[in-house]
């Protein structure tokens, strides 16, 4: 690993302050991500060789989670994905949190691993993360997965580059309609995560609009709302440990048994957390059963557009879609 | 009337000779032959080596059985827990990864971002001026080996170019930055087929073609008539992967020089064979190169040749006149050392009726990569002996291709032969409309080795199908060939196989040393690395058994090319029976001379004396006894007949010849039962049964350990593990352990492992190799388990949720 400069931060300003003044800094909790990025010397004209480290795990109250039945859930982004998993708050009254929480990688990495980390964390596209290739996201002029492997690349929303957002935890915050608190240099804002996130056909070098000097300081959740269901579903190569090839956090609130509201959210098959409001609009208002999220799946993937390896997810999202109404609904 | 003795048809059998042989070609070629027992091929051709007779075969299994009989209770066959378990699982075992001299430099290596180039231009001058650069180290430093130590037109991915050693690893890849070079891309491929067809790109320049050799062939019968005589034919191509070893101890070497002589430490399974090739590309006496690997962690093959890697250690150490440590990354690890190549495969077996196989007709290729030559057979012979066949028809070829070195992945050709044949013998149960348990019962050759008219030293392979099968329930699980299947949700599905492996036959060297201590302790002095089997284990329970001492007072000693001589491999599934074998001889030679001594003191005939519990008695007379220490003491030497006091320790030794006349092969069955998702492609392993003929387990725990290490590592290549390259570049996109995915414990199933004891006329108490074949019967077996319960049929490898989803929904 190349030689790197530490500093720790005693408050958010602090680390805003020392992102700001050094254009190569970032700002490292849990590091499961960012050391074997800087690791694997992923950079190019639009991606810096980060040497400095800003800690934020030194930050006092980063990692608190509070509830109040009339604010909700409030979570400080440095919580680690073991935290939560294990918060009583969490587990009564957000379960799909709590699911989707225990699932990305193995228990040692989530002690380490932050919720804002995990929110943050960059795509797996092993173009990417290759040294050897010069990809749009690093400044370069070619996307690698068109003309090569592509099994776990993008099949929706792909434009210059097919990355696929990774995160198990993202699907199910954009599932409980949850906000980003950030602060910057001009101070605090806050932002549904249903605009966090951006595509390349936005910004193809960024995954969300945190600008350099931006960070992540809080989740906020809504209330639980009484009579919603939820299911988290996960599709893996390897079936623990691993990255999701497909994963969905579904939300329902349901009235006399019919849908009143949804949010159906898949991670693995659009470079950002993709809601699927096609299959949402199948459901509204309806009782499911096996045939209605058979057809919410069917609409949800109408757009799909595979490229030569990854037909395969279209199957999988699918199913995933089918299922997780199935069970939030309990039909 | 006149016995007219059978003659048998002669062999046809070629390796396929080499074209434009370099000397280090010969070597791998003469190495591999040693290696893989192929010479045993060639002596039968000649008429060198035959069958025993009748009668010696008789005596020679009765003095087996005996032996094995005649064991005490008190070390072999008894489960011992690893002897340096308790140091591994704290940490207190010092890995070579774990040796830090002290004013140690750490190493980089820039390595080729293309599969095929010409460095036009290096320039390192900016890298050395970096303040804490202590040697850098190109082409042009660096004596000639093949592969190349650092390369002027890599011809893979990842090979080395230029090294730096520096102060710390940091300082060392800020360094590598500084490198400037200049490539001019030359055309690649990366295809096996690819590389054999006319106007492919040549490999490297400094081959003529990229076909080494000409196919290997072998042949016996006549496949065309058989196929004609067949009722049943069945046909498939098979592919698998480029497959990693991935042992937890990434590779590593740390040199060490003091004036003329070189120390290195480096994970290894063969210190010795290491030695000798980096002395000589040094152009260095043997004897002042020193290599120790006190531990390893995990090899698979991967560790038994000297890499680029210690001679850069080695030169750097030497110009920056200070230590040199090089610990691999994983994607070093991955680029640089061998991986076991992708098979293609086109396969097609004909049976009779009744269900009786008669014809075998094969077509291999494998891409071995831009170095290196590789003895074709083991590539290509897989699967020809364990059914009884009078036709067989094998051609494989291996040209060079512009990817990473090729080796032995626990064994060379044997997992992806034997998975192109295991589902090919499903296919034709279901033809034949049998229980593909009764193909096997009915097919197996159990007496004699087909190839080389042999007979068996053990073949215990119907004891391990009907075990299997009856441990797994096979009768009650198999519901016989579906026709309908409900591809709605998740389904069950069993599947089965046997196999016969081409690896575990005894090969020299097979040394040992055995040290008898004034107090009666004992050391073994041998060089066999424990990978993780727990060979030092074996060997001390061995020693213990002929000695009549307790396990505890018996040392092992450790790799280390100044502590002994070459004692033999610990690789192709030997060294229990090689190197164990002389061990045995050792302490017998030990005991021998124990006894002579004792015999003079009690003034008894050495004869009747025997050895238990460390205490030497007469057997007619136990109040007559000596403790070992006391026997020590009353050792003799003699000389011009008198016999005097030695005063010294005894030394047993051994230096045990290869076994002629008998054919050497491990064998077993495998029984899987797995759940298919029809709707994500996830396979789910939920029950692995698993049968080997160990022919006399030495030390049973390390039996079960080692079936279930490989069932778990079968796992992963039959449904995760894949090291890609990518199409367009010829750059491995995968060269870590997030996108190659190794199974994990916690989707392990229950494993249930049974050790057949047929006893091997040859091993020590009987006892035979188990190294490799314990991860063949994953990736067949769960391929026809997966048939079972979907009723689609894959033949390539890894089975991932992309390729069952592609076979299932037709995508």
């Amino acid at each position: 690993m190349r030689p790197v400069k530490y500093l720790a931060a005693p408050t958010w300003r602090d680390a805003i302050n020392a992102l700001a003044k050094y254009p190569t800094a970032k700002a490292i909790a849990g590091g499961s991500d960012l050391l074997g990025w800087i690791k694997d010397d992923i950079t190019g004209a639009k991606e810096p060789q980060w040497d400095i480290l800003v800690d934020i795990r030194t930050i006092k109250e980063g990692a608190a989670i509070r509830f109040s039945r009339n604010e909700g859930l409030r979570i400080g982004s440095l919580a680690t994905l073991t935290d939560l998993e294990s918060a009583k708050e969490v587990q009564e009254n957000y379960p799909l949190l709590a699911s989707a929480v225990g699932h990305p990688a193995s228990p040692g990495i989530r002690n380490v691993g932050t919720i804002g980390g995990n929110i943050n964390q960059r795509p797996r596209c092993w173009y990417l993360r290759g040294a050897e290739f010069d990809c749009y996201k690093k400044g370069g002029d070619f996307c690698f997965a068109v003309t090569g492997k592509n099994e776990y690349h993008a099949i929706l929303e792909g434009e210059l580059c097919y990355i696929v957002h990774p995160s198990d935890v993202a699907p199910a915050l954009l599932a409980l309609d949850a906000k980003a608190k950030i602060l910057g240099p001009k101070g605090e804002k806050t932002v549904p995560f249903s605009e966090y996130f951006v595509g390349p056909r936005v910004d193809v070098i960024r995954e969300n609009i945190l600008q350099h000097d931006e960070v992540l300081t809080e989740i906020q959740i809504p209330p639980p709302v009484p009579s919603s269901k939820s299911s988290f579903l996960k599709v893996t190569n390897r079936g623990v440990y691993d990255f999701a090839i497909v994963n969905i956090a579904t939300w329902l609130k349901l009235n006399n048994g019919s849908v009143e509201d949804s949010r159906i959210v898949l991670s693995g098959v659009a470079p950002t957390p993709h809601r699927s409001t096609a299959a949402e609009g199948v459901i509204k208002g309806k009782r499911i059963d096996e045939a209605l999220a058979k057809q919410a799946a069917d609409q949800a993937l109408v757009r799909a557009r595979p490229m030569s390896d990854n037909a395969y997810k279209v199957e999988i999202a699918k199913t995933l879609i089918r299922r997780s109404l199935l069970e939030a609904a309990g039909a | 009337m006149a016995k007219t003795k059978k003659t048998l048809a002669p062999i046809h059998w070629e390796f396929g000779t080499l074209r434009n042989p370099t000397p280090l070609m010969l070597e791998l070629e003469e190495y591999s032959k040693e290696l893989y027992g192929f010479t045993q091929v060639e002596r039968v051709m000649r008429g060198e080596e035959a069958a025993p007779t009748a009668a010696q075969q008789r005596i020679d299994r009765a003095r087996a059985e005996a032996a094995a009989a005649a064991l005490a209770s008190t070390a072999v066959g008894t489960r011992l827990p690893d002897m340096h378990g308790y140091e591994k699982v704290t940490g207190k075992a010092t890995f070579p990864v774990d040796v830090y001299p002290a004013s140690g430099l750490y190493t980089r290596v820039l390595r080729s971002p293309y599969p095929h180039a010409k460095v036009k231009r290096l320039d390192v001058s900016k890298a050395e001026q970096l303040p804490g650069v202590m040697a850098v180290l190109t082409p042009k430093d660096c004596p000639t080996m093949d592969p190349p130590i650092l390369a002027e037109e890599p011809s893979h991915h990842g090979e080395a170019v230029a090294a730096v050693a520096a102060v710390d690893e940091g300082v060392a890849e800020a360094a590598l930055r500084l490198i400037e070079v200049e490539y001019e891309q030359l055309p690649f491929v990366l295809e096996a087929r690819d590389a054999m067809k006319p106007g492919a790109p040549l490999v490297n320049s400094r081959y003529r073609s990229n076909a080494p050799r000409d196919p290997f062939v072998y042949k016996r019968g006549d496949a065309a008539k058989g196929f004609a005589e067949a009722d049943v034919i069945v046909e498939g191509t098979s592919q698998t992967a480029w497959e990693q070893h991935v042992a937890m101890e990434p590779h590593n070497a740390t040199a060490l020089w003091e004036r003329d002589k070189l120390t290195i430490w480096t994970s290894s399974q063969y210190v010795h064979r290491q030695r000798d090739v980096i002395a000589d590309t040094l152009k260095m006496p043997h004897s002042k190169v020193r290599l120790i690997s006190e531990y390893t962690g995990g090899g698979f093959g991967d560790k038994t040749r000297a890499y680029p890697y210690h001679m850069i250690a080695a030169l750097l150490a030497k110009k920056a006149g200070r230590p040199v440590r090089y610990e691999l990354t994983r994607k070093d690890v991955f680029l640089e050392c061998t991986h076991n190549y992708p098979k293609y495969q086109e396969l097609r077996l004909g049976f009779k009726r009744d269900g009786a196989m008669v014809a075998l007709q094969s077509r291999a290729w494998v891409a071995t990569g831009d170095s290196g030559a590789r003895s074709n057979a083991d590539d290509f012979e897989s699967a020809i002996r364990i059914f009884k066949c009078p036709n067989v028809d094998v051609i494989g070829y291996a040209p060079y291709t512009n990817t990473g070195i090729s080796g032995a992945l626990r064994t060379v050709g044997e997992p992806s032969g034997n998975f192109a044949f295991a589902i090919l013998v499903d296919q034709a149960a279901e033809k034949l409309n049998m229980d593909p348990l009764d193909l096997y019962l009915k097919n197996i050759e159990e007496r004699v080795d087909q190839v080389v008219n042999l007979p068996f030293s053990s073949n215990g392979v119907r004891e391990c199908l009907l075990k299997a099968a009856e441990a797994f329930g096979w009768k009650q699980k198999w519901q016989g060939w579906r026709k309908q299947r409900d591809l709605t949700k998740p389904q069950r599905g069993v599947g089965m196989m046997a196999f016969l492996c081409n690896k575990g036959a005894m090969s020299v060297p097979m040394t040992a040393v055995c040290q008898i201590d004034r107090d009666g302790s004992v050391r073994v002095v041998q060089a066999g690395a424990d990978l993780g089997g727990g060979q030092r284990t074996t060997f001390a329970m061995i020693a213990a058994e002929v000695l009549g001492v307790a396990v505890g007072r018996v040392t092992v000693t450790k790799p280390d090319t100044e502590v002994t001589s070459d004692t033999g491999i610990v690789a192709g599934s030997r060294a229990t029976k090689s190197i164990g074998s002389a061990v045995k001889a050792a302490a017998e030679d030990a005991r021998a001379q124990l006894l002579e001594g004792a015999a003079l003191k009690l003034n008894v005939p050495q004869s009747d004396l025997d050895i238990a519990d460390g205490v030497i008695f007469a057997k007619a007379d136990p109040s007559k006894k000596l403790t070992i220490a006391e026997a020590v003491a009353a050792g003799v030497v003699v000389v011009d007949q008198v016999v005097l006091p030695a005063g010294a320790p005894i030394i047993g030794k051994a230096v045990v010849p290869a076994p002629r006349g008998y054919s050497q092969k491990t064998l077993g069955a495998g029984f899987f039962e797995v759940e298919v998702d029809p709707g994500t492609g996830m396979v789910k392993v939920l029950k692995i049964v698993q049968a080997h003929d160990v022919g006399k387990a030495i030390n049973p725990l390390a039996v079960e350990n080692q079936i279930i290490g490989g069932a778990i590592q079968g796992m992963g290549k039959a449904l995760t593990e894949e090291m890609i390259y990518d199409p367009a570049t010829g750059v491995v996109v995968n060269p870590n352990l997030d996108d190659y995915k190794l199974h994990m414990m916690a989707t392990m199933p229950e494993i249930t492992t049974i050790a057949v004891e047929p006893i091997d006329v040859l091993g020590p108490f009987g006892a035979k190799g188990l190294g490799e074949p314990v991860n063949i019967p994953a990736s067949p077996c769960i391929a026809n388990a997966i048939y079972d319960a979907m009723g689609v049929r894959l033949s390539e490898i890894p089975m991932t949720p992309y390729r069952i989803l592609k076979a299932v929904r037709s995508l």
